[in-house]
């Protein structure tokens, strides 16, 4: 097999999170998917990678980002030793023609409206490939019976619903390779195809690696085309390659745990063939709550001490084998609550409940079980924490004039709707929104002349929407933007007028704890980072608390006056109602036992030994 | 107990320079709790039959002809079986009988009410005498409903949306009722199913209220059940489609088919955007939802695995017609076509030395000017003279295994099968 040494793609540290549209307006904290969490891999020249992976790890999001379809948000791509992020108009356009990529559904990626031939001409228009209509038309004519789609002239003046699923797929595939590109990223492109087509779509990939040198990215979920096509296969688990190594060597020698589970459950063409399965247990997590440590640690069948345990899988065993909710349990007395935060679980005591017994409880477990449960291997640390105070703010009502409705109004706005976004169903839509006086003047897109009779405009879906939005955030408490009703419509354009309002003191109870929130308790360089519990808003004050006692609570108690002064001091009307904090004395749980583990980083991608890359405590790198 | 009865349909598609035949002449039964699998190329038509059976063809598709039996009792099936036999070639003969069975019935039933009715008001001050009458009444009239509803196929789901000129029509009450809560599918591509401007969990309750009286509260409920039930974590419930990566709006796409409970599935290609863990997991969730609901199915798919795993029988396809059917053991161990042979023969495999995948020579058909005789014939490396001219007719081997090839009995013994 030819495989070059040159790299033609490198892939650093590579990172793609995406920010999740959550109820229907909703503002709570923005939840992120990490959907490509570091992945490293390069691909060399007439190699293929194979990418394989369970649904929803990151393998089409992979291929996005090597095609610069989307951005990264972290690490980089570079192709020929370019990092494809900083190139711009000619360069561009020669690595947009150097690289294409056939899309996983060709029922999404092929434009309903445009005929066969008229989808994969267009590449060679837009690249000025072919010098007459009838040279292009040969072009396409060649693509589509290479591609398995034969006699290819029945299907040109066809529309992709006359198609079936694997003819659209072929059609996908054509379309890629009817401009000769230096490297494909293809993202299950036979998924759609039996096996004798499929044969035949695959061996044209392998030809055209063999004769022209190129290299493949490709993703798939079926084990038998991965090995049949790559020359090396990676594996990927919940956004990060586990594994990477010769195809074989993965399939017949598989390292980490998820592999072995995953060639395990390979499905053999027989009715009589019983499996020997590896069984993984739970649920398939998700991407926007990865675990620390190793993320397959929850459903690891080998799982060891150093594997990284949190709070969460404490909380997990003392609610379900410990049973400690049970009214017969003995700790049922005790223990009031149980929080788990990161890699500690907080234990909160009943009122009367003794710390001390829970501790000493806690302690006998992690003895008694440290040879059973590498779980309790792991703990290194159980303290009791006192905590019998609050703090204080009072909150007030007061006036805000428009300008500052319409200014929250725009944030709310493009918080909650990513019309920006080219993925967003606003797309086009709304082209822009900003603030100017008490007004939001929105953008609305061009009007489609081939619109369909009886089908709204877009100033009509934009205002339509408008109002639902305001409704909403009227019905979610707040109620200033009552007056953003009244819009009105110019040409390409609809503007939202605001009034002055009133904040009532629950409002202000509300932003503050939102704001304490995410300058405290998110902010790594708080100082309180995760030492809080969540701040709680009512009628008119926020009462919050902290996981630690001691002195930190005057520390605590100055840094959110200084917060409050600086926030009022930027123009932030609600922070200028929230009075001096106060510490008081609270009932309820005057202690808290608090159960640490070790903190754990992921294990990384190492070469243990002859290039297989594995990321997984198990294994070590041979010593040199 | 057939469930449903699928016999000859044939739907074509019309295009600029003809018909593309996509199904031609297609008959298959399943039971209550049966799983059939249908395989064959890319292009033969199983997406086609699939939609004839949920009515969901596009404008240019006509049916030209069939029935699709759904939940027939077994005695009207016989019945409408004798009748056919009795029959044949004889319309007007059928619609005296109509005319004369209809005549009955209003003659026994009376004109002003309903026999459920008289019996209710024989109940609350009827003598026993008056009840014996009714009751003998009823059983007659029974008995007439079911000699008419075999006579004007009652239970065929194409005659009542087909229009004159073999289209459906879209809006039959009827059909409506039936399809999703009776009769659902999982479409091919997943992206068909849902629409890019409303979240995905809208869309699963909203198809939920459609057919059922419950709250929002409990759609929702159900819906996040439905989620965990495909393996997408909850909190993605408020998620748009295109937040999705492929597989998992497949499986938002199962969760959808299944959310009604039907009595019938028809499963396109569901697992083609999922890996081996994911597919076994949903496989095994469906196949415990089957038995608990009795649930038919009948699974599209190219991936012989998938169909060895969960199907009871399968029907091979190729160019618009069945080539082989039988129990799932049957085709897959005595092999009587060559198409099922090559099909099974070109399997890649994860197991031994790696060698070039051979496919079965030659092209799909253009199935607008399909081979006359055995569609099979230009590929088939059994070929003789006759395949070219004569269409096979059914060869059956085995109770249940029939294969539509002129050599079937010859062939068997020879072809290449699975494990060979
Ligand atoms: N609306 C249409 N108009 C014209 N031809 C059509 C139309 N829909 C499908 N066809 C053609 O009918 C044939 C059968 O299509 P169908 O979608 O049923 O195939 P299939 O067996 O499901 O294939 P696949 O496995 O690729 O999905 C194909 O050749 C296709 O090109
Ligand atoms: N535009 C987007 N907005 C929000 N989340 C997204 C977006 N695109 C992908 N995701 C999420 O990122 C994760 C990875 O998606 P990706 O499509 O890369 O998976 P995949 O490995 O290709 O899966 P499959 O095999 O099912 O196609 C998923 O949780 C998905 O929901
Ligand atoms: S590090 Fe290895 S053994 Fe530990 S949980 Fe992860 S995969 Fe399993
Ligand atoms: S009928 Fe003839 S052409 Fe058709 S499958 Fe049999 S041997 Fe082959
Ligand atoms: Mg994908
Ligand atoms: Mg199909």
């Amino acid at each position: 097999m030819p495989v070059g040494s040159d790299v033609v793609i490198k892939v650093t540290s590579l990172k793609k999170y995406f920010e999740l549209s959550r109820g229907l307006f909703s503002f709570e904290e923005p939840v992120f998917v990490k959907a490509v969490d570091d992945v490293n891999f390069e691909i060399h020249e007439g190699e293929i990678l194979g990418l394989v992976g369970e649904s929803g790890c990151g393998k089409t999001t992979t291929g996005r980002l090597l095609t610069r379809l989307e951005d990264p948000t972290g690490g980089s791509v570079f192709f020929l030793g370019r990092d494809i992020a900083l190139l711009e108009s000619d360069n561009l356009k020669v690595f947009r023609r150097n690289i294409q990529m056939v899309f996983q559904d060709p029922y999404e990626s092929l434009n309903p409206r445009t005929t066969v031939l008229q989808t994969i001409m267009e590449p060679l228009i837009n690249h000025h490939i072919g010098k007459t209509y009838e040279e292009r038309v040969e072009h396409v004519v060649k693509a589509l019976e290479d591609a398995g789609l034969a006699p290819a002239r029945e299907y040109l003046s066809r529309f992709p619903h006359e198609l079936s699923g694997g003819q659209r797929q072929r059609v996908s595939i054509a379309r890629a390779l009817v401009i000769n590109p230096r490297v494909i990223v293809a993202d299950e492109p036979v998924s759609m195809l039996d096996v004798s087509i499929r044969a035949g779509v695959l061996n044209l990939m392998l030809d055209l690696r063999d004769k022209y040198n190129i290299p493949y990215l490709f993703i798939t979920h079926d084990i038998a085309v991965a090995r049949y096509v790559s020359d090396r296969l990676g594996v990927m688990y919940l956004g990060r390659v586990v594994e990477l190594a010769e195809t074989d060597k993965v399939i017949f020698e598989p390292k980490h745990p998820y592999t072995r589970a995953l060639l395990s459950a390979v499905p053999v063409p027989d009715p009589e063939h019983k499996h020997g399965r590896i069984q993984i247990k739970g649920e398939i997590p998700s991407a926007t709550n990865v675990p620390l440590g190793c993320r397959f640690r929850p459903r690891c069948p080998f799982s060891f001490n150093e594997c990284g345990w949190e709070g969460k899988d404490l909380a997990a065993w003392l609610l379900e084998e410990e049973n400690v909710a049970a009214p017969e349990h003995p700790m049922k007395t005790h223990i009031e609550e149980i929080e788990p935060s990161g890699f500690s679980l907080v234990i909160k005591m009943k009122e009367g409940g003794s710390s001390n017994k829970v501790l000493s409880f806690i302690e006998s477990k992690v003895s008694e079980l440290k040879d059973k449960m590498p779980m309790f291997q792991a703990v290194y640390a159980v303290n009791v924490v006192g905590g019998s105070k609050e703090l204080v703010l009072g909150t007030k009502s007061i006036q805000v004039p428009g300008e500052y409705v319409a200014k929250e109004f725009l944030e709310k706005l493009t918080k909650s709707v990513e019309f920006r976004s080219r993925g967003h169903p606003l797309f086009g839509t709304i082209l822009d929104a900003r603030v100017s006086g008490a007004t939001v003047a929105i953008t609305v897109g061009e009007e489609n002349p081939q619109k369909a009779e009886g089908e709204a405009t877009k100033t009509e879906t934009t205002v339509g929407f408008l109002q639902d939005f305001t409704k909403s955030l009227v019905k979610g408490g707040y109620s200033e933007f009552k007056g953003a009703g009244k819009m009105m419509v110019g040409s390409g354009r609809v503007t939202v007028t605001c009034s002055q309002a009133k904040l009532t003191p629950a409002r202000v109870a509300r932003e503050a704890a939102e704001l304490v929130v995410k300058e405290l308790q998110m902010n790594p360089r708080s100082g309180f980072y995760n030492l809080l519990l969540t701040p709680k808003a009512d009628k008119s004050s926020v009462r919050i608390r902290l996981c630690c006692g001691g002195k930190k609570w005057e520390a605590f108690a100055g840094e959110a006056k200084g917060l409050f002064a600086r926030m009022a001091a930027e123009g932030n009307m609600a922070a200028m109602g929230v009075e001096p904090a106060e510490i008081k004395e609270i009932k309820g749980p005057k202690e808290s036992v608090v159960v640490s583990f070790v903190h754990t980083i992921e294990p990384p991608l190492i070469d243990v030994g002859g290039g297989h890359m594995v990321a997984c405590y198990l294994f070590k790198a041979p010593a040199k | 107990m057939a469930l449903i009865e699928v016999q000859d349909l044939k739907v074509h598609f019309k295009i600029q320079n003809g018909w593309v035949k996509a199904v031609d002449g297609v008959s298959f039964s399943i039971d209550a709790g049966e799983t059939m699998g249908l395989v064959g190329e890319s292009g033969c038509g199983k997406t086609t039959a699939a939609y004839a059976i949920t009515q969901l063809l596009p404008p240019n598709g006509f049916v030209k002809s069939g029935f699709i039996f759904f939940k027939e009792p077994p005695r009207t099936r016989l019945l409408r079986l004798d009748y056919d036999q009795m029959l044949k070639g004889n319309p007007k003969g059928r619609e005296r009988e109509i005319a004369t069975l209809r005549a009955r019935l209003t003659g026994v039933l009376g004109e002003k009410h309903g026999i459920e009715e008289k019996i209710e008001q024989a109940k609350t001050k009827g003598t026993s005498e008056q009840m014996e009458r009714l009751a003998a009444i009823a059983v007659e009239a029974g008995e007439l409903t079911e000699r008419l509803h075999a006579l004007t196929y009652f239970f065929d789901l194409l005659g009542k949306s087909k229009l004159k000129d073999g289209r459906l029509d879209d809006f039959n009450e009827e059909i409506r009722k039936i399809r999703w809560k009776e009769i659902s599918m999982i479409f091919q591509g997943a992206m068909n199913a849902f629409n890019p401007v409303f979240r995905v969990g809208d869309q699963i309750t909203e198809a939920i209220q459609l057919h059922e009286d419950i709250d929002d509260e409990k759609a929702v409920k159900r819906a996040k059940a439905l989620f965990s039930f495909v393996g997408i974590p909850e909190d993605r419930i408020t998620n748009y489609p295109h937040e999705f990566s492929g597989g998992m709006k497949q499986r938002a796409m199962i969760a959808l088919a299944l959310a009604l409970s039907p009595k019938f599935i028809i499963a396109d290609e569901p697992t083609t955007a999922l890996d081996v863990i994911t597919q076994d997991r949903i496989l095994f969730e469906i196949r415990k939802l089957q038995e608990q609901l009795k649930m038919a199915m009948m699974i599209i798919t190219h991936d012989v695995s998938v169909v060895a795993e969960v199907s009871d029988k399968i029907a091979v396809m190729y160019a618009g017609r069945i080539m082989e059917i039988g129990r799932t053991v049957q085709v897959f161990k005595n092999t009587a076509h060559p198409y099922t042979s090559g099909l099974l023969g070109s399997f890649p495999s994860i197991e031994g030395a790696r060698h070039r995948l051979i496919s079965i020579p030659g092209f799909p058909p253009d199935l607008v000017n399909p081979p006359p005789g055995c569609p099979f014939h230009p590929r088939c490396e059994y070929a003789k003279d006759d395949c070219s001219k004569v269409v096979p007719r059914g060869i059956e081997l085995e109770p249940g295994h029939i294969a539509y090839c002129h050599y079937a009995k010859e062939l068997q013994p020879r072809l290449r099968r699975l494990g060979s």
